[in-house]
């Protein structure tokens, strides 16, 4: 009698979180209808001409010797006004040869480069971030991390939104450059474009919430002192930033055009580094955010489901995990409707890259947006992503519910290890 | 508007790569409708004419009677066979007083600290194997707890895994449909692999079951819901995945130099 | 027996992964996606920038090389798909060949005529009635003459577009863009556009407070006429300004905007539904609209020192119009 009842427990919890994947899955789907059949938004393109701001360039850098000279380099070539922009790398106690790269740069272009060599505080990208920005008085601030390489026109592009008086952060494309290197570069590399070319842009064609996704973007200054600035405390200071600004009336605009290259994992051990260090953060800013969210009453509810689904995306893993787990268990009390439901939904999904839901088809059409063909062949190769990220997403959560709530121990931020070993060519 | 003909949106931001490449007309998702009604049925009516035939050749081929337990597993869509007439089989219980429990039981862990020894390039396979002795565990520990609650009928099970995994069609088509339908790729592409899927799916299906069923023979029948719920479904929907990326990725390329 | 189907399954079921197998061996789409971390890819270049890329093409050392090279007293064919005409009216004779032709001085182009080459002239050139064409770069004065379409792009240092011209390209020119009656068009580019004789010198100049406020309004707003806001405006219902009124920073608003007479801006408009400016207008900044704008007479956007952008999906345009800088309708924009 007992078990019965446990056992319809068990159903009903089974259905909720297939329903939950439902709804990810019709987001999803609609987001690359949007993208494949509406037409684009137009209404930041093509600004050409206009009073351009100032802007200060924020590098943050630990241990970048191998790339920080090539993102210098970039940013000095930048399409834009001299007198308008300054570049401030931002070394956080690097122990190798970031502080000379830098200090040479410096005595290159003294009026362009004002190094910050951070020595004290509590280390990692939010703290170093805030630590600078209250001292910052430009309308702008973009922000690159050491392995980004942008094109000469980008930061010309990436200001371009910042006329509109709503606009508090603009987000860029991200685009690997290491692809070629091997399958696992291959794939992150499919997953990048459909993040951006149909996630993002959808979201900003839908008039929902683009992410501002910590670098390849710009923040109004007066909008990120209304909204208190960088929380030190958080390992994705970005998307808790992205939070913020909707929450306090700021809008965040994806612009698909200014793309920039930079460097992803070549190997799954710095791979699962980043996805559990993307994962925590975001589950930081859930915990943090959640409930502010839900009681806001100037969002609309379709902007307030994004958001939700947009922070619950890393809960959705351990979901998963969860799910095919009960479908078992189901299975053998008989009820093999619901079991079989569940494992075919399930891996349906599983040709997704899990980490922010890029399913094939969104993969598919963004790719083929891009112009990629034989790439697209890779496709079913995202199961392989699928059972990586699953089990690192879950590791991570069920670790920062025992750390945050039983140990409270204090956050350490894991730097992504470069590659980069000779000066990349031009694209072009 | 005359001045529609030269595209200005495409050619101006062209550029930008991110305009609308497929418009959308009445016409179309009338098509569409079409072909999702007959992709479905023909699908429906072909699978249980095409099924029986295939039932009727492996079972001649490995001269599976019904008093051999493979046919038990469920794997067989016996049901649509008149001649065999399955009875009622109860997966074996009381596991834990069983060596197979216990072989189990060692054997997976075991294997979970010896995956730990695959080296990192092998990631995913490291993660899918312990994935899998996850499912084994919560095998054997149902079996462990009550093994009197989870019996289970399989001739009604294999039913149900029929009509489930042919339920998913209209889920598949769908997908299928706005995904490879309206692609610009050549009408001829899209009805061969179209036909192809169809013929992969009416075909496959079957070997499926059949591997699963020969593995399940050799192995044991706490086998079964890892092939029923990990194994088979993976499968299956690779193909379409794969069939999917091969129809859009013989797509033509649109020419994007038009700069100077 | 069963070993070999098992094999023959393992073959069936592992069949449809072949192409991805293929695809990971062979690497034939492996290239990272192509941004231009070197050139730039200025959209804004100078007609001059033209001539520069046809030296390119032809390996040579200057300008003037280029001028002696296409000075010519019959047509002569430079290189392959290259042609170099005299001075005087173009003939109507170009093989089909020719992408490109090349003319040292001043030319006058015969009426009716289509053209799919480009047509570059390092003097003036004036096109002859309903014609067609595809490219015209000139590197001083170029007059489209009435009823002509320039389908891709035209560039020179004034620029004059008459009555029923239509250009579904880029018009860019150096110096100023002058327009004769009604005329279609997508983009126009120059310090000076404008559809008068004589244009206004704009007097009042002001720059804006770095630390004005934010004013935001969920439901509709109203600025009463004659007002002075020295604000940021973002509303999210409709925005209506009184005639006069004038604004000392920007303005967003989710519905439409009206501007009232008279009323001025001194930052960017930028509105997701039409915007309609009822006359005498003057707007600083940039001014986007997600849908259409109509512009009332005497209307004058940007400044010349500091040009601006407007664009919006279409673009009507009736009475005397100025402009500074960019005015784009990603559809079609119309001078009545």
């Amino acid at each position: 009698m007992l078990f019965g009842a446990f056992l319809n427990v068990l159903n009903i919890f089974l259905y909720i979180l297939l329903s939950l994947l439902v709804v990810y899955f019709i987001r999803h789907f609609t987001f690359t209808l949007n993208r494949a059949f509406k037409s684009q938004e137009l209404l930041y393109l093509g600004i050409e001409n206009q009073k351009l701001p100032t802007v200060t360039i924020l590098v943050p850098a630990h241990n970048e010797e191998k790339v920080i000279a090539d993102a210098l380099t970039a940013l000095l070539k930048q399409d834009y006004p001299r007198a308008l922009f300054k570049i401030i790398p931002l070394n956080d106690r690097s122990t190798d040869r970031t502080r000379e790269i830098i200090d040479q740069f410096t005595a290159q272009h003294p009026d362009q480069i004002f190094p910050f060599h951070r020595t004290t505080g509590k280390p990692g990208k939010s703290a170093a971030l805030k630590d600078i920005s209250s001292s910052i008085t430009s309308e702008i601030i973009i922000v690159f991390d050491a392995d980004y390489i942008p094109a000469p026109k980008l930061l010309r592009n990436l200001v371009a939104p910042f006329v509109d008086p709503e606009v508090g952060a603009v987000m860029g494309r991200v685009v690997p450059l290491n692809t070629a290197k091997n399958v696992l570069t291959r794939i992150l590399d499919l997953e990048r474009s459909a993040g951006y070319q149909v996630d993002q842009q959808a979201r900003m064609n839908m008039n929902l919430l683009p992410q501002y996704g910590g670098t390849v973007g710009g923040i109004r200054t007066s909008a990120l002192h209304a909204v208190d600035g960088f929380d030190p405390s958080i390992l994705a200071e970005d998307t808790d930033i992205t939070v913020k600004m909707f929450l306090n009336g700021w809008s965040v605009v994806y612009q698909n055009s200014c793309e920039c290259y930079e460097e992803v994992p070549e190997n799954w051990e710095i791979r699962i580094k980043q996805i559990s260090r993307w994962s925590r953060g975001h589950n930081q800013v859930l915990f943090k955010q959640f409930k502010v969210l839900l009681q806001h009453d100037q969002l609309r509810f379709m902007e307030k489901l994004d958001a939700m689904l947009l922070l619950c995306i890393y809960v959705m893993g351990p979901m998963t995990f969860i799910a095919w787990g009960i479908a078992q268990v189901v299975y053998y009390s008989g009820n093999t409707e619901s079991s079989l439901l569940a494992s075919n939904l399930i891996a349906f999904l599983a040709f997704s890259c899990l980490g922010n839901f890029a399913l094939f088809f969104e993969i598919g059409t963004a790719a083929f947006l891009d112009g990629y063909r034989k790439r697209i062949r890779l496709l079913p190769l995202g199961v392989m992503f699928f059972f990586v990220s699953l089990t690192t997403v879950t590791k991570v959560l069920f670790k920062q519910i025992w750390e945050d709530t039983i140990l409270k121990k204090e956050l350490v931020w894991d730097k992504t290890v470069r590659f980069r070993s000779e000066t990349p060519k031009d694209g072009t | 508007m005359e001045l529609k003909h030269y595209s200005l949106e495409e050619r101006l931001v062209e550029p930008f790569r991110s305009i609308q490449w497929i418009s959308l007309s009445r016409a179309k998702v009338v098509l569409s409708l079409i072909f999702l009604l007959v992709f479905d049925l023909s699908w429906w009516f072909l699978s249980e004419t095409v099924l029986d035939f295939w039932a009727q050749i492996l079972l001649y081929f490995t001269q599976i009677t019904h008093n051999t337990w493979t046919i038990q597993t469920g794997y067989w869509p016996n049901h649509l066979h008149p001649l065999i007439l399955l009875p009622k089989v109860i997966v074996p219980i009381l596991a834990p007083s069983r060596a197979i429990w216990w072989s189990f039981a060692f054997a997976t862990i075991s294997l979970w600290f010896l995956t730990g020894q695959i080296r990192l390039s092998l990631l995913p396979l490291r993660s899918f194997t312990r994935f899998i002795l996850f499912l084994i565990w919560i095998a054997l520990a149902c079996f462990a707890i009550s093994p009197l609650a989870f019996r289970h009928s399989i001739e009604e099970w294999s039913k149900i895994y029929f009509l489930a995994s042919y339920g998913f069609i209209f889920f598949y088509s769908a997908i299928w449909t706005i995904g490879v339908l309206w692609m610009p790729i050549a009408t001829g592409a899209k009805i061969r692999i179209t036909l192809l899927l169809i013929l992969y799916e009416l075909i496959g299906t079957p070997i499926l079951f059949f591997l699963s069923t020969l593995v399940l023979q050799y192995s044991s029948l706490l086998l079964l819901p890892v092939f029923a719920l990990a194994f088979a479904p993976l499968i299956q929907l690779g193909w379409f995945v794969s069939f999917y990326s091969l129809a859009l990725s013989n797509g033509s390329v649109r020419n994007k130099e038009n700069q100077f | 027996m069963t070993l070999f189907i098992l094999a023959l399954g393992v073959i069936a079921v592992f069949l449809p992964f072949v192409p991805t197998w293929i695809e990971i061996v062979r690497k034939t789409d492996a290239t990272p996606l192509k941004i231009s971390t070197q050139i730039l890819k200025d959209p804004r270049e100078t007609p001059i920038a033209v001539f520069w890329h046809l030296v390119q093409l032809l390996g040579l050392d200057s300008l003037d090389d280029l001028k002696k090279k296409a000075t010519v007293k019959q047509p002569l064919m430079l290189k392959e798909s290259l042609m170099a005409v005299p001075a005087g009216i173009l003939f109507e004779g170009i093989p089909k060949n020719v992408a490109r032709v090349i003319a040292a001085e001043s030319i006058e182009l015969p009426s009716r005529v289509a053209y799919s080459c480009k047509i570059l002239s390092l003097g003036s050139i004036l096109t002859g009635d309903h014609s067609l064409f595809n490219e015209l770069h000139a590197d001083e004065q170029l007059t489209v003459s009435t009823g002509s379409k320039v389908v891709w792009w035209a560039t020179a240092n004034t620029i004059t577009l008459n009555p029923e011209v239509k250009t579904p390209g880029k018009v860019q020119a150096k110096t100023s863009i002058r327009i004769n009656g009604p005329v279609y068009f997508h983009a126009l580019e120059a310090p000076l556009i404008q559809n008068t004789s004589h244009p206004v010198i704009i007097q009042e100049k002001r720059t804006l407070n770095p630390t004005r406020e934010r004013i935001l309004s969920a439901n509709d707003f109203e600025v009463p006429a004659d007002e002075i806001i020295e604000a940021d405006l973002v509303i999210k219902g409709k925005l209506l300004i009184g005639p006069g009124a004038r604004i000392f920073g920007s303005i967003k608003a989710h519905q439409g905007i009206t501007l009232g007479s008279g009323a001025h801006v001194y930052g960017d408009v930028i509105g997701l539904k039409d915007i309609v400016f009822s006359g005498s207008n003057f707007i600083q900044g940039t001014l986007l609209g997600n849908q259409k704008i109509h512009f009332g007479p005497k209307c004058i956007f940007g400044l010349p020192e500091s040009p601006s952008t407007c664009s919006a999906k279409e673009l009507s345009i009736e009475g005397q119009f100025q402009a500074h800088g960019m005015v784009r309708a990603w559809k079609i924009g119309h001078f009545s």
